[in-house]
């Protein structure tokens, strides 16, 4: 008996469907090391300068500076908050924990754009709109769904018996909290914690409202910067985002087994 | 070791009554058994016990200490969980310090008990083993081991033998009984395998519909059932219904059963429970007066026994177990057989309603 | 209930940041999109109107922009689905060997920085990009094609960007596929594209279906991509929503816009979920 398996002809469609995904990530790459400022196959000269003058401008290193303490924050502290929230939901012990998972989840559904907007008019009326506090709220509000979804899965995933084995065996709730569930449900919460990074890390919509003249993060600086034309400079601290990414997806993809919980 | 008693206890769940004004008592070092099908409350009365939910009505006492409103972490009970429930991250050493850490327990002395615990499950050797590295009976035995390892007073089981295979659930059964000896600490046992209560129990707790139908010692919940519940739920019976006839009971169309002892009214109408092993076949010759005839039906051979199914000459059936020993008689079907059945194990109920 | 008070005590403090800090902002929109916009003055605080929401229906530059919105999203989706199908089949019915570095190829790009993907399309696309440069240097072409800042540009940028959405949703509702069905039917006689056209194909409906409502929402609110690769003039919602508040200040306008689409999107999203839960419950 034949198997349904992918002849072929769909085999060699879906392989280039894979390449023009990388596509855009490779010629990004060979752009950042071409001696033009736009780029030719075959490139016409090789150089590192990109790097350099990326590296010693204290545009760059700022904005990736305050882009990875905006993302490190908001996800530490989208981290602490959801998981709490998502546990009294998971373990049913607050009424209503379907509209409750909902509401958490709702930033999800709403445009960027729009919350963005919403927080702009918002903020500047109560007077806290430029204050990197702010921002970094902000950042919660958009990153915590992904902190929920992932706690709510791995603890409903999760065989509650173990928690009372240890209620019974003498664990206080925070104890058994601690030394049981926690440990059961980390890969997922690492899971989630990166998505919350990435999303935190690539925000425009919002930042560009709320963000101060000094907390320009990193993609508000490449999507500002495009506009003006594009610089061999963007090229560079891009391929830096790129095996940064690449490393760290690795990484979460050895820890973790990471693609379970795309 | 101490005792433990419920007092009216009642849990209530969306308007449904799980477990209706329950009042029972375990004495010091005794092994009891809660009996019944699933959804009769067995398992929600364990679970108060434990803590793990909030009676909405009643008390506990463990030890004569009142625990009702105790969390569990500050009730010193043991419990297996059908689940086993072991923490997948931890050795086997550390499944079985788990309890003992909470209570403070440091360095050699943990480790001796931990390691005496694991000998009395007879798993030693294994403590460095992870609990995904052990097969179903292990885990089971670590479960249990890491219940003990804290010296409970009250040891509670939740179907801890029903994820096993048929082979090992004999093995563990003879395993835990042997414990139990060995550790008389005082025991809840909850099941829905009456095999388990009946070998393993002091006393018998069947339980239907959040109330106790019986409570007694395996023999008398066996012999004596109390309702028809019980009757019905213990052993494998054929139910017959008829009427109270002097000391006989008419079941229709001139078949008389003649119990030993009759508890009812002349003309009351009754159920009479007719265990499938009680029931002897005799060949159409040697039929005494007594006999009920009936014609063999079906024949099923399951290895040391027989079973047959006879039809009445009312056209009721009944199932008879009979030894398949090369020596006893074979009937086919289609004989006719005289049913001689053993006035001692003919239970007779009035009809309830 | 002691188990009442600590749930109430963990679900506390981020509700209290969900309501403080994106319910409330939302809400306070709704009066924004109620109030005129006089240029030169501002918002005009006394009195109300309801004309920033029948400007989106009957002027011709709203329509347009609303229309190609929603047809970007339409073909974004579309094109999604087909190039999203044989990837997520080679994925699960193809050698298990390509399966984890096939998945990982297709998470790569998702993870990486929207505005580093979007520049990547800049770099090919643009005037002098990659793409041109080579149909120019071969000699195809004379002069440079159009690939950007049109609807193009965004076609492919945008399908780019939400193509590996669709693969994952797809990967997960084939491997619910049960081979024996598949087998059945091939001992009852059916061809494998008749195979794949009555049973897989079938069965993967609902992870069609909400895959398509997951790249369709995505880019009805896309804002980076279409604005890196739009630029200023070629205009879909979300831009002409940034436009508003940063460029010509006309936030009653705005928030009307807003409020279009985030309805659009919630509305979207709850009929989806509605549909599933139905189907669930057959299943």
């Amino acid at each position: 008996m034949t198997e349904q398996k992918p002849g072929f002809i769909v085999s060699s469609f879906a392989l280039l469907v894979v390449f023009f995904l990388q596509l855009p990530v490779i010629v990004v790459v060979l752009a950042s090391f071409s001696e033009t400022s736009y780029l030719t196959i075959p490139p016409q000269g090789w150089t590192l300068d990109w790097f350099r003058e990326v590296l010693t401008d204290s545009t760059y290193l700022n904005a990736i500076k305050i882009s990875l303490i905006l993302a490190v924050s908001a996800t530490c502290l989208s981290l602490v908050l959801g998981v709490a929230a998502s546990y009294a939901i998971a373990r049913r012990m607050v009424p209503g924990s379907e509209a409750l998972a909902s509401f958490l989840m709702a930033p999800l559904a709403i445009p960027a754009v729009v919350i963005g907007v919403a927080m702009l008019q918002y903020f500047s009326l109560v007077g806290l709109r430029g204050g990197f506090v702010t921002l970094i709220i902000a950042h919660v509000v958009i990153t915590v769904p992904y902190i929920v979804r992932s706690a709510l899965a791995s603890l409903s995933g999760m065989d509650v018996a173990m928690e009372e084995a240890a209620r019974v065996l003498g664990a206080d709730s925070f104890t058994a909290f601690r030394l049981v569930t926690l440990p059961l449900i980390k890969p997922g919460l690492v899971a989630g914690a990166l998505f919350s990074f990435v999303v935190s890390m690539e925000n425009v919509p919002v930042t560009i409202f709320l963000a101060g003249a000094r907390q320009t993060t990193l993609p508000i600086l490449i999507f500002t910067s495009v506009e003006m034309g594009v610089t061999p400079g963007v090229a560079a601290v891009s391929t830096l985002l790129i095996v940064a990414t690449l490393v760290v997806l690795l990484l979460a993809e050895r820890w973790t087994g990471f693609h379970r919980f795309v | 070791m101490s005792d433990l008693s419920l007092q009216r206890l009642a849990k209530t769940y969306d308007g449904h009554q799980a477990v209706r004004d329950v009042n029972l008592t375990i004495g010091e070092g005794e092994f009891v058994s809660l009996l019944g099908p699933s959804g009769c409350g067995k398992t929600t009365i364990l679970r108060m016990v434990a803590g793990l939910i909030t009676p909405t009505g009643g008390s506990i006492q463990i030890g004569g200490r009142d625990v009702t409103a105790l969390p569990p972490n500050k009730r010193n009970i043991g419990l297996v969980f059908q689940s086993y429930a072991l923490f997948p991250h931890m050795t086997v050493f550390e499944n079985v310090a788990f309890g003992l850490r909470r209570k403070k327990e440091r360095g050699s002395e943990l480790e001796s008990r931990v390691n005496e615990a694991l000998a009395l499950v007879r798993l030693d050797g294994y403590a460095e083993r992870y609990p995904r590295q052990l097969s179903g009976g292990q885990q089971q035995r670590v479960a249990m081991a890491r219940a003990i390892a804290p010296r409970p007073s009250l040891l509670l089981f939740d179907e801890p033998l029903s994820n096993l295979d048929a082979k090992l659930r004999d093995e563990m059964q003879i395993e835990l009984k042997r414990l139990q000896r060995d550790l008389t600490i005082t025991t809840l046992f909850v099941t829905h395998d009456q095999t388990e209560a009946l070998s393993l129990s002091d006393r018998v707790c069947v339980m239907h519909d959040g109330i106790i139908q019986q409570y007694d010692t395996p023999e008398e919940v066996y012999r004596r059932p109390k309702t028809a519940f019980v009757a019905s739920f213990i052993g494998k019976p054929n139910q017959l219904s008829g009427v109270v006839k002097g000391q006989s009971v008419e079941i229709s169309d001139g078949v008389v059963l003649k119990p030993s002892s009759l508890d009812a009214k002349n003309g009351q109408t009754v159920d009479v429970f007719i265990r499938q092993e009680a029931v002897s076949l005799l060949a159409k010759g040697n039929m005494s007066s007594d006999a009920v005839a009936a014609t063999i039906a079906l024949r099923s051979f399951s290895g040391a026994q027989i079973q047959y199914v006879v039809r009445l000459s009312n056209g009721s059936e009944l199932v008879v177990e009979a030894p398949s020993a090369a020596s006893a008689t074979n009937f086919e079907p289609g004989d006719t057989v005289g049913l001689d059945i053993r006035p001692d194990d003919m239970i007779v109920l009035p009809r309830e309603g | 209930m002691v188990n009442l008070r600590s749930g109430l005590l963990l679900l506390a403090p981020l509700a209290l940041v969900l309501v403080a800090s994106f319910a409330i902002p939302l809400i306070m929109l709704v009066p924004t999109s109620f109030r005129e916009y006089s240029p030169g003055h501002g918002i005009i605080t006394d009195g109300w109107t309801i004309r920033n929401y029948l400007n989106i229906l009957t002027d011709d530059y709203y329509r347009e922009v609303v229309v190609r919105t929603a047809w970007l999203g339409i073909s974004v989706t579309g094109l999604c689905l087909l190039l999203g199908y044989p990837v997520a089949y080679l994925i699960v019915r193809g050698n298990p060997r390509w399966r984890l570095p096939l998945v990982m190829l297709v998470i790569f790009p998702l993870m990486l920085n929207l505005v580093v993907r979007s520049f990547g399309w800049i770099v090919l696309l643009s005037n002098r990009g990659l793409i041109n440069n080579l149909l120019i240097d071969i000699g195809l072409i004379e002069r440079p094609l159009k690939l950007i800042f049109n609807l193009t540009g965004m076609l492919i940028g945008l399908t780019h960007i939400y193509l590996p959405f669709m693969v994952l949703m797809l990967v997960a509702s084939l491997q619910n596929v049960p081979r024996d069905v598949e087998a059945a039917a091939a001992t009852l006689g059916s061809s494998r594209f008749h195979i794949f056209r009555a049973i897989t194909l079938p069965l993967t409906a609902p992870g069609i279906i909400s895959g398509s409502i997951l790249v369709f929402v995505l880019t009805i609110s896309a804002l980076v991509t279409p604005r890196m690769l739009g630029g200023p003039v070629y205009q879909v919602m979300a831009t002409l929503i940034y436009d508003e508040y940063m460029q010509l200040l006309d936030w009653p306008s705005g928030a009307a816009l807003s409020f279009s689409l985030a309805f659009a999107t919630v509305l979207i999203i709850w009929l989806s979920s509605r549909m599933t839960k139905r189907w669930a419950g057959l299943a």
